[in-house]
Protein backbone atom coordinates (compact mmCIF):
# COMPACT_ATOMS: atom_id res chain seq x y z
CA UNK A 1 0.00 0.00 0.00
CA UNK A 2 1.48 3.65 -0.16
CA UNK A 3 3.75 4.88 1.99
CA UNK A 4 1.20 7.21 3.42
CA UNK A 5 -2.56 8.99 2.57
CA UNK A 6 -3.52 11.80 0.96
CA UNK A 7 -7.09 13.43 0.32
CA UNK A 8 -6.27 12.99 -3.54
CA UNK A 9 -3.88 11.96 -5.29
CA UNK A 10 -4.08 14.45 -7.95
CA UNK A 11 -2.51 14.45 -11.19
CA UNK A 12 -3.50 15.39 -14.76
CA UNK A 13 -5.37 12.58 -16.08
CA UNK A 14 -7.49 12.40 -12.96
CA UNK A 15 -8.26 16.41 -12.99
CA UNK A 16 -9.01 16.19 -16.68
CA UNK A 17 -11.30 13.06 -15.99
CA UNK A 18 -13.45 14.72 -13.12
CA UNK A 19 -13.71 18.31 -15.37
CA UNK A 20 -15.28 16.00 -18.10
CA UNK A 21 -17.23 14.15 -15.35
CA UNK A 22 -18.85 17.31 -14.31
CA UNK A 23 -19.25 19.12 -17.73
CA UNK A 24 -21.36 16.19 -19.10
CA UNK A 25 -23.01 15.90 -15.79
CA UNK A 26 -23.91 19.81 -16.42
CA UNK A 27 -25.06 19.50 -19.50
CA UNK A 28 -27.11 16.55 -18.88
CA UNK A 29 -28.97 18.59 -16.51
CA UNK A 30 -29.32 21.37 -18.73
CA UNK A 31 -30.67 19.93 -21.51
CA UNK A 32 -33.03 17.57 -19.43
CA UNK A 33 -34.40 20.91 -17.85
CA UNK A 34 -34.95 22.56 -21.36
CA UNK A 35 -36.77 19.83 -22.79
CA UNK A 36 -38.78 19.40 -19.75
CA UNK A 37 -39.89 22.67 -19.78
CA UNK A 38 -40.76 22.72 -23.50
CA UNK A 39 -42.45 19.69 -22.85
CA UNK A 40 -44.29 20.59 -19.75
CA UNK A 41 -44.25 24.45 -19.02
CA UNK A 42 -45.96 24.10 -15.80
CA UNK A 43 -43.71 21.99 -13.78
CA UNK A 44 -42.25 24.13 -11.05
CA UNK A 45 -38.60 24.62 -10.74
CA UNK A 46 -38.22 21.75 -7.77
CA UNK A 47 -39.78 19.48 -9.69
CA UNK A 48 -37.69 19.93 -12.43
CA UNK A 49 -34.56 19.51 -10.44
CA UNK A 50 -35.45 17.17 -8.14
CA UNK A 51 -36.08 15.11 -11.49
CA UNK A 52 -32.89 16.44 -13.55
CA UNK A 53 -31.03 15.28 -10.01
CA UNK A 54 -32.48 11.77 -10.27
CA UNK A 55 -32.18 11.63 -13.56
CA UNK A 56 -28.60 12.46 -13.61
CA UNK A 57 -27.88 9.73 -10.35
CA UNK A 58 -30.01 7.44 -12.46
CA UNK A 59 -27.63 7.43 -15.88
CA UNK A 60 -24.45 7.69 -13.91
CA UNK A 61 -25.31 4.86 -12.29
CA UNK A 62 -25.83 2.94 -15.15
CA UNK A 63 -22.43 4.09 -16.71
CA UNK A 64 -20.49 3.15 -13.61
CA UNK A 65 -21.75 -0.27 -13.59
CA UNK A 66 -21.56 -0.66 -17.49
CA UNK A 67 -17.46 0.30 -17.26
CA UNK A 68 -16.29 -2.63 -14.69
CA UNK A 69 -17.68 -5.88 -17.74
CA UNK A 70 -16.89 -2.81 -20.30
CA UNK A 71 -13.12 -3.10 -19.30
CA UNK A 72 -12.86 -6.43 -18.91
CA UNK A 73 -14.16 -7.05 -22.56
CA UNK A 74 -12.29 -4.10 -24.15
CA UNK A 75 -8.86 -2.92 -22.38
CA UNK A 76 -9.77 0.42 -24.71
CA UNK A 77 -12.10 1.35 -21.85
CA UNK A 78 -9.64 0.83 -19.03
CA UNK A 79 -8.55 4.69 -18.87
CA UNK A 80 -12.53 5.23 -17.73
CA UNK A 81 -12.13 2.25 -14.75
CA UNK A 82 -9.26 4.36 -13.61
CA UNK A 83 -10.93 7.27 -11.84
CA UNK A 84 -14.22 5.16 -11.15
CA UNK A 85 -14.39 6.06 -7.10
CA UNK A 86 -15.09 9.72 -7.97
CA UNK A 87 -17.77 8.49 -10.20
CA UNK A 88 -18.77 6.78 -6.99
CA UNK A 89 -18.81 10.02 -5.10
CA UNK A 90 -20.00 12.10 -7.29
CA UNK A 91 -23.35 9.72 -7.75
CA UNK A 92 -23.67 9.64 -3.90
CA UNK A 93 -23.68 13.64 -4.04
CA UNK A 94 -26.42 13.33 -6.78
CA UNK A 95 -28.73 10.71 -5.53
CA UNK A 96 -27.89 12.77 -1.47
CA UNK A 97 -29.25 15.98 -3.23
CA UNK A 98 -32.32 14.47 -4.70
CA UNK A 99 -33.61 12.76 -1.89
CA UNK A 100 -33.12 15.56 0.12
CA UNK A 101 -34.89 18.03 -1.81
CA UNK A 102 -37.92 15.30 -2.05
CA UNK A 103 -37.85 15.33 1.51
CA UNK A 104 -38.31 18.61 1.94
CA UNK A 105 -40.59 19.10 -0.93
CA UNK A 106 -42.84 16.53 -0.14
CA UNK A 107 -42.51 16.03 3.77
CA UNK A 108 -41.02 18.94 5.45
CA UNK A 109 -44.90 20.60 5.56
CA UNK A 110 -46.83 18.16 7.41
CA UNK A 111 -47.00 17.26 11.23
CA UNK A 112 -44.36 14.62 11.41
CA UNK A 113 -40.89 14.57 11.36
CA UNK A 114 -39.99 14.27 7.72
CA UNK A 115 -37.73 11.15 8.05
CA UNK A 116 -40.52 9.38 9.61
CA UNK A 117 -42.90 10.42 7.22
CA UNK A 118 -41.17 8.83 4.43
CA UNK A 119 -41.85 5.53 5.50
CA UNK A 120 -45.18 5.95 6.92
CA UNK A 121 -47.01 8.83 4.01
CA UNK A 122 -48.35 6.10 2.02
CA UNK A 123 -51.42 4.25 2.76
CA UNK A 124 -51.16 1.25 -0.48
CA UNK A 125 -55.20 0.47 -1.82
CA UNK A 126 -54.66 -3.54 -1.77
CA UNK A 127 -58.07 -3.54 -3.65
CA UNK A 128 -58.62 -5.39 -6.45
CA UNK A 129 -59.84 -2.64 -8.81
CA UNK A 130 -62.29 -2.96 -11.49
CA UNK A 131 -59.87 -4.65 -14.35
CA UNK A 132 -58.65 -6.95 -11.92
CA UNK A 133 -55.13 -4.99 -11.19
CA UNK A 134 -54.15 -4.13 -7.58
CA UNK A 135 -53.66 -0.29 -7.02
CA UNK A 136 -50.10 0.25 -5.85
CA UNK A 137 -50.30 4.14 -6.51
CA UNK A 138 -49.72 4.57 -3.28
CA UNK A 139 -47.01 2.06 -2.68
CA UNK A 140 -44.28 3.72 0.10
CA UNK A 141 -41.55 3.56 -3.09
CA UNK A 142 -39.43 6.24 -1.42
CA UNK A 143 -37.90 4.26 1.39
CA UNK A 144 -36.19 1.90 -1.54
CA UNK A 145 -34.33 5.07 -2.43
CA UNK A 146 -33.20 6.01 1.28
CA UNK A 147 -31.98 2.46 1.84
CA UNK A 148 -30.54 3.16 -1.70
CA UNK A 149 -28.64 6.21 -0.87
CA UNK A 150 -27.41 4.34 2.84
CA UNK A 151 -25.08 2.03 0.53
CA UNK A 152 -24.19 4.89 -2.06
CA UNK A 153 -23.06 6.88 1.23
CA UNK A 154 -20.97 3.76 2.79
CA UNK A 155 -19.43 2.88 -0.55
CA UNK A 156 -18.65 6.40 -1.20
CA UNK A 157 -17.34 6.68 2.73
CA UNK A 158 -15.27 3.92 2.30
CA UNK A 159 -13.43 4.67 -1.16
CA UNK A 160 -10.10 6.15 0.17
CA UNK A 161 -7.27 3.71 -0.17
CA UNK A 162 -7.23 3.69 3.58
CA UNK A 163 -10.37 1.77 3.78
CA UNK A 164 -8.91 -0.93 1.66
CA UNK A 165 -6.07 -1.37 3.72
CA UNK A 166 -8.10 -1.75 7.71
CA UNK A 167 -11.06 -3.47 5.73
CA UNK A 168 -8.85 -5.78 3.32
CA UNK A 169 -9.19 -6.41 -0.39
CA UNK A 170 -11.55 -9.15 0.02
CA UNK A 171 -14.14 -7.47 2.33
CA UNK A 172 -14.01 -4.18 0.75
CA UNK A 173 -14.68 -5.30 -2.71
CA UNK A 174 -17.46 -7.69 -1.18
CA UNK A 175 -18.82 -4.96 0.00
CA UNK A 176 -18.60 -2.90 -2.81
CA UNK A 177 -20.23 -5.27 -4.43
CA UNK A 178 -23.58 -4.03 -2.35
CA UNK A 179 -23.79 -1.53 -5.27
CA UNK A 180 -26.17 -4.31 -7.06
CA UNK A 181 -28.59 -3.96 -4.46
CA UNK A 182 -28.47 -0.45 -4.82
CA UNK A 183 -29.31 -0.76 -8.46
CA UNK A 184 -32.28 -2.68 -7.81
CA UNK A 185 -33.55 -0.58 -5.11
CA UNK A 186 -33.14 2.52 -7.26
CA UNK A 187 -35.11 0.27 -9.84
CA UNK A 188 -37.55 0.07 -7.71
CA UNK A 189 -37.54 2.94 -6.51
CA UNK A 190 -38.86 4.32 -10.24
CA UNK A 191 -40.53 1.61 -10.60
CA UNK A 192 -42.76 1.87 -8.24
CA UNK A 193 -42.30 5.52 -7.81
CA UNK A 194 -42.91 7.95 -11.14
CA UNK A 195 -43.80 4.99 -13.55
CA UNK A 196 -46.65 5.03 -11.23
CA UNK A 197 -47.88 7.97 -12.74
CA UNK A 198 -45.79 8.86 -15.96
CA UNK A 199 -48.30 7.02 -18.64
CA UNK A 200 -45.73 7.40 -21.46
CA UNK A 201 -44.41 3.90 -22.61
CA UNK A 202 -41.01 5.57 -22.84
CA UNK A 203 -39.90 5.61 -20.07
CA UNK A 204 -40.40 1.67 -18.95
CA UNK A 205 -38.69 1.24 -21.90
CA UNK A 206 -35.69 3.77 -21.14
CA UNK A 207 -35.60 1.70 -18.05
CA UNK A 208 -35.58 -1.85 -19.04
CA UNK A 209 -33.09 -1.27 -22.07
CA UNK A 210 -30.84 0.35 -19.34
CA UNK A 211 -31.21 -2.34 -17.19
CA UNK A 212 -30.86 -5.22 -20.18
CA UNK A 213 -27.40 -3.21 -20.97
CA UNK A 214 -25.62 -3.46 -17.48
CA UNK A 215 -27.26 -7.17 -17.25
CA UNK A 216 -25.96 -8.20 -20.74
CA UNK A 217 -22.77 -6.79 -20.44
CA UNK A 218 -22.35 -8.38 -16.76
CA UNK A 219 -23.34 -11.84 -17.85
CA UNK A 220 -21.33 -12.06 -21.08
CA UNK A 221 -17.94 -10.29 -18.96
CA UNK A 222 -18.87 -13.05 -16.39
CA UNK A 223 -18.98 -15.73 -18.95
CA UNK A 224 -15.65 -14.77 -20.85
CA UNK A 225 -13.89 -15.33 -17.52
CA UNK A 226 -15.99 -18.19 -16.14
CA UNK A 227 -14.39 -19.51 -19.79
CA UNK A 228 -10.49 -18.47 -18.73
CA UNK A 229 -11.20 -19.89 -15.37
CA UNK A 230 -11.66 -23.51 -16.99
CA UNK A 231 -9.09 -23.69 -19.51
CA UNK A 232 -6.95 -26.58 -18.87
CA UNK A 233 -3.09 -26.23 -19.25
CA UNK A 234 -1.19 -29.59 -20.35
CA UNK A 235 0.89 -30.11 -16.93
CA UNK A 236 4.48 -31.78 -16.94
CA UNK A 237 5.43 -34.61 -15.08
CA UNK A 238 7.52 -31.70 -12.49
CA UNK A 239 4.43 -29.37 -12.03
CA UNK A 240 5.41 -27.34 -14.96
CA UNK A 241 2.10 -26.44 -16.98
CA UNK A 242 2.63 -25.95 -20.75
CA UNK A 243 0.81 -22.26 -21.01
CA UNK A 244 1.18 -20.84 -24.08
CA UNK A 245 3.61 -19.89 -27.38
CA UNK A 246 6.13 -18.13 -27.10
CA UNK A 247 5.75 -15.55 -29.84
CA UNK A 248 2.12 -14.84 -28.22
CA UNK A 249 4.11 -12.87 -25.41
CA UNK A 250 4.81 -9.45 -26.79
CA UNK A 251 7.56 -7.92 -25.63
CA UNK A 252 6.80 -5.11 -22.69
CA UNK A 253 3.06 -6.47 -22.35
CA UNK A 254 1.64 -8.46 -20.25
CA UNK A 255 -0.10 -11.86 -21.28
CA UNK A 256 -2.84 -13.77 -18.59
CA UNK A 257 -2.19 -17.55 -18.42
CA UNK A 258 -3.56 -20.32 -16.17
CA UNK A 259 -1.41 -22.72 -14.39
CA UNK A 260 -2.57 -25.23 -11.70
CA UNK A 261 -5.88 -23.25 -11.12
CA UNK A 262 -3.84 -20.02 -10.71
CA UNK A 263 -4.33 -17.11 -13.29
CA UNK A 264 -0.72 -16.31 -13.72
CA UNK A 265 0.96 -12.81 -15.66
CA UNK A 266 3.32 -13.41 -18.30
CA UNK A 267 5.86 -10.73 -19.29
CA UNK A 268 9.20 -10.64 -21.54
CA UNK A 269 11.38 -7.93 -20.27
CA UNK A 270 14.57 -7.28 -21.99
CA UNK A 271 15.38 -10.82 -23.36
CA UNK A 272 13.76 -12.44 -20.69
CA UNK A 273 10.70 -14.36 -19.54
CA UNK A 274 8.38 -13.44 -16.26
CA UNK A 275 5.68 -14.71 -13.89
CA UNK A 276 4.08 -13.23 -11.35
CA UNK A 277 0.73 -13.69 -9.81
CA UNK A 278 -2.19 -12.08 -12.09
CA UNK A 279 -3.81 -10.26 -8.70
CA UNK A 280 -2.47 -6.17 -7.59
CA UNK A 281 -2.39 -6.43 -4.18
CA UNK A 282 -4.53 -2.93 -4.61
CA UNK A 283 -7.97 -3.75 -5.60
CA UNK A 284 -7.09 -6.88 -7.04
CA UNK A 285 -6.75 -5.97 -10.67
CA UNK A 286 -5.59 -8.09 -13.63
CA UNK A 287 -1.61 -7.36 -13.90
CA UNK A 288 -1.64 -9.59 -17.25
CA UNK A 289 -3.21 -7.48 -18.88
CA UNK A 290 -0.88 -4.65 -18.02
CA UNK A 291 2.46 -3.87 -19.25
CA UNK A 292 6.11 -2.96 -17.94
CA UNK A 293 6.69 0.40 -17.50
CA UNK A 294 10.12 2.05 -16.08
CA UNK A 295 10.85 -1.60 -15.64
CA UNK A 296 8.00 -2.49 -13.48
CA UNK A 297 4.76 -4.29 -14.25
CA UNK A 298 2.31 -1.70 -14.37
CA UNK A 299 -1.40 -2.23 -13.67
CA UNK A 300 -3.88 -1.66 -15.72
CA UNK A 301 -6.59 -0.37 -13.11
CA UNK A 302 -4.69 2.13 -11.65
CA UNK A 303 -0.91 1.61 -12.36
CA UNK A 304 0.37 0.19 -9.25
CA UNK A 305 3.85 -1.06 -9.43
CA UNK A 306 5.87 -4.53 -9.49
CA UNK A 307 9.18 -5.67 -10.24
CA UNK A 308 9.27 -8.57 -12.55
CA UNK A 309 12.07 -10.16 -11.10
CA UNK A 310 10.60 -10.71 -7.10
CA UNK A 311 7.20 -8.92 -7.18
CA UNK A 312 8.37 -6.17 -5.22
CA UNK A 313 6.93 -3.15 -5.53
CA UNK A 314 9.95 -0.35 -5.53
CA UNK A 315 11.01 1.21 -2.55
CA UNK A 316 9.59 3.02 -0.72
CA UNK A 317 6.61 0.99 -1.10
CA UNK A 318 5.99 -2.62 0.29
CA UNK A 319 3.49 -4.47 -1.66
CA UNK A 320 4.95 -8.00 -2.54
CA UNK A 321 3.09 -10.47 -4.93
CA UNK A 322 4.25 -13.94 -5.74
CA UNK A 323 6.90 -15.04 -8.71
CA UNK A 324 6.69 -18.38 -10.30
CA UNK A 325 9.46 -20.24 -12.12
CA UNK A 326 9.09 -20.21 -15.96
CA UNK A 327 10.59 -22.11 -18.78
CA UNK A 328 11.00 -21.31 -22.65
CA UNK A 329 10.99 -25.45 -24.31
CA UNK A 330 11.40 -24.39 -28.09
CA UNK A 331 8.86 -21.96 -28.78
CA UNK A 332 6.57 -23.01 -25.73
CA UNK A 333 6.12 -21.51 -22.42
CA UNK A 334 6.22 -23.55 -19.25
CA UNK A 335 5.22 -21.90 -15.69
CA UNK A 336 5.40 -23.66 -12.43
CA UNK A 337 1.69 -24.52 -10.74
CA UNK A 338 2.64 -23.48 -7.70
CA UNK A 339 3.99 -19.68 -6.56
CA UNK A 340 6.80 -18.82 -5.40
CA UNK A 341 7.09 -17.76 -1.54
CA UNK A 342 6.57 -13.64 -1.40
CA UNK A 343 9.36 -12.16 -1.96
CA UNK A 344 11.46 -14.96 -4.17
CA UNK A 345 13.96 -13.56 -6.60
CA UNK A 346 13.31 -15.47 -10.11
CA UNK A 347 15.59 -15.07 -12.83
CA UNK A 348 12.94 -15.51 -15.39
CA UNK A 349 14.00 -17.68 -18.79
CA UNK A 350 16.12 -16.66 -21.46
CA UNK A 351 14.30 -16.20 -24.31
CA UNK A 352 16.90 -17.00 -27.35
CA UNK A 353 14.37 -17.97 -29.83
CA UNK A 354 10.87 -16.07 -31.36
CA UNK B 1 -45.79 0.68 12.49
CA UNK B 2 -44.78 4.99 13.18
CA UNK B 3 -43.33 4.30 16.82
CA UNK B 4 -41.14 1.46 14.93
CA UNK B 5 -39.51 3.78 12.89
CA UNK B 6 -39.20 6.47 15.46
CA UNK B 7 -37.69 3.67 17.37
CA UNK B 8 -34.98 3.05 14.01
CA UNK B 9 -34.29 6.20 13.58
CA UNK B 10 -33.61 7.34 17.52
CA UNK B 11 -31.65 4.16 17.41
CA UNK B 12 -29.59 5.41 14.23
CA UNK B 13 -28.86 8.73 16.08
CA UNK B 14 -27.31 6.90 18.96
CA UNK B 15 -25.22 4.73 16.91
CA UNK B 16 -23.91 7.60 14.92
CA UNK B 17 -23.69 9.90 18.05
CA UNK B 18 -21.34 7.60 19.45
CA UNK B 19 -19.47 6.93 16.22
CA UNK B 20 -18.75 10.91 15.81
CA UNK B 21 -17.35 10.68 19.31
CA UNK B 22 -15.28 7.74 18.67
CA UNK B 23 -14.01 9.25 15.32
CA UNK B 24 -12.87 12.82 17.69
CA UNK B 25 -11.08 10.10 19.76
CA UNK B 26 -9.22 8.05 16.92
CA UNK B 27 -8.28 11.11 14.64
CA UNK B 28 -6.60 12.01 17.89
CA UNK B 29 -5.20 9.19 19.15
CA UNK B 30 -6.31 5.44 17.59
CA UNK B 31 -5.73 6.47 13.74
CA UNK B 32 -1.26 5.73 13.93
CA UNK B 33 -1.60 3.13 15.70
CA UNK B 34 -4.29 1.01 13.30
CA UNK B 35 -2.37 2.19 10.60
CA UNK B 36 0.85 3.70 10.50
CA UNK B 37 1.08 4.86 6.79
CA UNK B 38 -1.77 7.86 8.02
CA UNK B 39 1.31 8.60 10.80
CA UNK B 40 1.76 11.63 8.49
CA UNK B 41 -1.13 12.73 6.87
CA UNK B 42 -3.20 15.65 6.28
CA UNK B 43 -5.79 17.10 7.55
CA UNK B 44 -7.90 16.49 4.09
CA UNK B 45 -7.09 13.01 4.36
CA UNK B 46 -8.30 12.95 7.77
CA UNK B 47 -11.72 15.07 7.28
CA UNK B 48 -12.33 12.50 3.85
CA UNK B 49 -12.35 9.50 6.02
CA UNK B 50 -14.05 10.86 9.00
CA UNK B 51 -17.69 9.82 7.80
CA UNK B 52 -16.71 6.18 7.42
CA UNK B 53 -15.20 6.24 10.89
CA UNK B 54 -18.65 7.17 12.11
CA UNK B 55 -20.28 4.78 10.13
CA UNK B 56 -18.04 1.94 10.76
CA UNK B 57 -16.43 2.49 14.50
CA UNK B 58 -16.78 -0.72 16.04
CA UNK B 59 -14.78 -2.32 12.85
CA UNK B 60 -12.42 0.20 13.85
CA UNK B 61 -12.40 -0.18 17.35
CA UNK B 62 -11.89 -3.68 17.48
CA UNK B 63 -9.04 -2.73 15.00
CA UNK B 64 -7.56 -0.48 17.74
CA UNK B 65 -8.39 -3.18 20.61
CA UNK B 66 -5.99 -5.24 18.48
CA UNK B 67 -3.23 -2.94 18.19
CA UNK B 68 -2.92 -1.85 21.64
CA UNK B 69 -2.45 -5.24 22.10
CA UNK B 70 0.18 -5.37 19.32
CA UNK B 71 -1.70 -7.80 17.40
CA UNK B 72 -2.95 -5.53 14.67
CA UNK B 73 -2.56 -7.31 11.26
CA UNK B 74 -2.99 -6.08 7.53
CA UNK B 75 -5.76 -7.58 5.98
CA UNK B 76 -5.02 -6.41 2.77
CA UNK B 77 -3.46 -9.52 2.77
CA UNK B 78 -5.51 -11.62 0.61
CA UNK B 79 -5.60 -14.90 -0.53
CA UNK B 80 -4.76 -15.50 -4.97
CA UNK B 81 -8.33 -17.02 -4.85
CA UNK B 82 -10.13 -13.92 -3.68
CA UNK B 83 -10.76 -12.27 -7.09
CA UNK B 84 -11.85 -15.96 -8.42
CA UNK B 85 -14.06 -16.17 -5.23
CA UNK B 86 -15.59 -12.56 -6.00
CA UNK B 87 -15.68 -13.46 -9.79
CA UNK B 88 -17.84 -16.26 -9.14
CA UNK B 89 -20.50 -14.29 -6.20
CA UNK B 90 -20.43 -11.47 -9.19
CA UNK B 91 -21.76 -14.13 -11.44
CA UNK B 92 -24.19 -15.42 -9.43
CA UNK B 93 -25.73 -11.62 -8.33
CA UNK B 94 -26.16 -11.16 -11.72
CA UNK B 95 -28.27 -14.05 -13.05
CA UNK B 96 -30.23 -13.50 -10.07
CA UNK B 97 -30.98 -9.84 -11.10
CA UNK B 98 -31.46 -11.20 -14.72
CA UNK B 99 -34.35 -12.69 -13.53
CA UNK B 100 -35.77 -10.64 -10.23
CA UNK B 101 -35.56 -7.33 -11.54
CA UNK B 102 -37.49 -7.87 -15.35
CA UNK B 103 -40.13 -9.76 -12.86
CA UNK B 104 -40.27 -6.83 -10.48
CA UNK B 105 -40.38 -4.18 -12.85
CA UNK B 106 -43.34 -6.52 -14.69
CA UNK B 107 -45.49 -6.09 -11.70
CA UNK B 108 -44.60 -2.74 -11.09
CA UNK B 109 -46.12 -1.62 -14.46
CA UNK B 110 -48.99 -4.39 -14.40
CA UNK B 111 -49.96 -3.16 -11.36
CA UNK B 112 -49.89 0.61 -12.87
CA UNK B 113 -53.64 2.23 -11.49
CA UNK B 114 -55.88 2.83 -14.67
CA UNK B 115 -55.94 6.74 -14.76
CA UNK B 116 -59.34 6.30 -13.25
CA UNK B 117 -57.51 4.55 -9.70
CA UNK B 118 -54.80 7.38 -9.70
CA UNK B 119 -54.87 9.58 -6.76
CA UNK B 120 -54.75 13.49 -7.86
CA UNK B 121 -51.44 13.97 -5.95
CA UNK B 122 -50.16 11.45 -8.71
CA UNK B 123 -51.97 12.94 -11.76
CA UNK B 124 -49.44 13.79 -14.36
CA UNK B 125 -49.97 17.99 -14.27
CA UNK B 126 -50.67 17.28 -17.83
CA UNK B 127 -54.01 16.55 -16.28
CA UNK B 128 -54.06 18.14 -13.34
CA UNK B 129 -51.85 21.35 -13.07
CA UNK B 130 -49.90 22.06 -10.89
CA UNK B 131 -50.26 21.67 -7.06
CA UNK B 132 -51.82 25.01 -5.31
CA UNK B 133 -49.67 27.03 -3.87
CA UNK B 134 -49.56 27.83 0.06
CA UNK B 135 -51.61 30.74 0.88
CA UNK B 136 -50.83 30.33 4.44
CA UNK B 137 -48.30 29.20 6.71
CA UNK B 138 -48.78 25.77 8.46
Amino acid sequence: MSAFYRAIDWNRQKRLYDLTVVGLLALGLAVFIGVSLWVSPHFTAETLLIRGLAVSALLLLHVILCLGPLARLDPRFLPMLYNRRHLGVTLFFLALAHGALSVVQFHALGDENPLVSLFTAYRVDYRVVADGRVNLAHFPFEPFGLFALVILLVMAATSHDFWLRNLGVSFWKTLHLAVYAAYGLVLAHVAFGVLQSERSLLYPLLLAAGFGTVAGLHLLAAYREGRVDKEQSLAGADGFYDVCGLVEVREGRGKVVVAGGHRVALFRHEGRLFATSNVCRHQGGPLGEGRIVDGCITCPWHGWNYQPADGCSPPPFEEVIATYETRVIGDRVWVKGIPNPMGTRSAGSTITTA
Amino acid sequence: MIELVRLGWVLLAVYLTAGGLFCVAFQLRGLPKVDPAARESGVGFRLMISPGVTALWPWLAWRWVRANRGRVQDPAMDSVQTPRRLRTVHSLLWKAMAILVPVGLGVALWSRPTENHLPSSKLPYSQSGPPPALTAPR
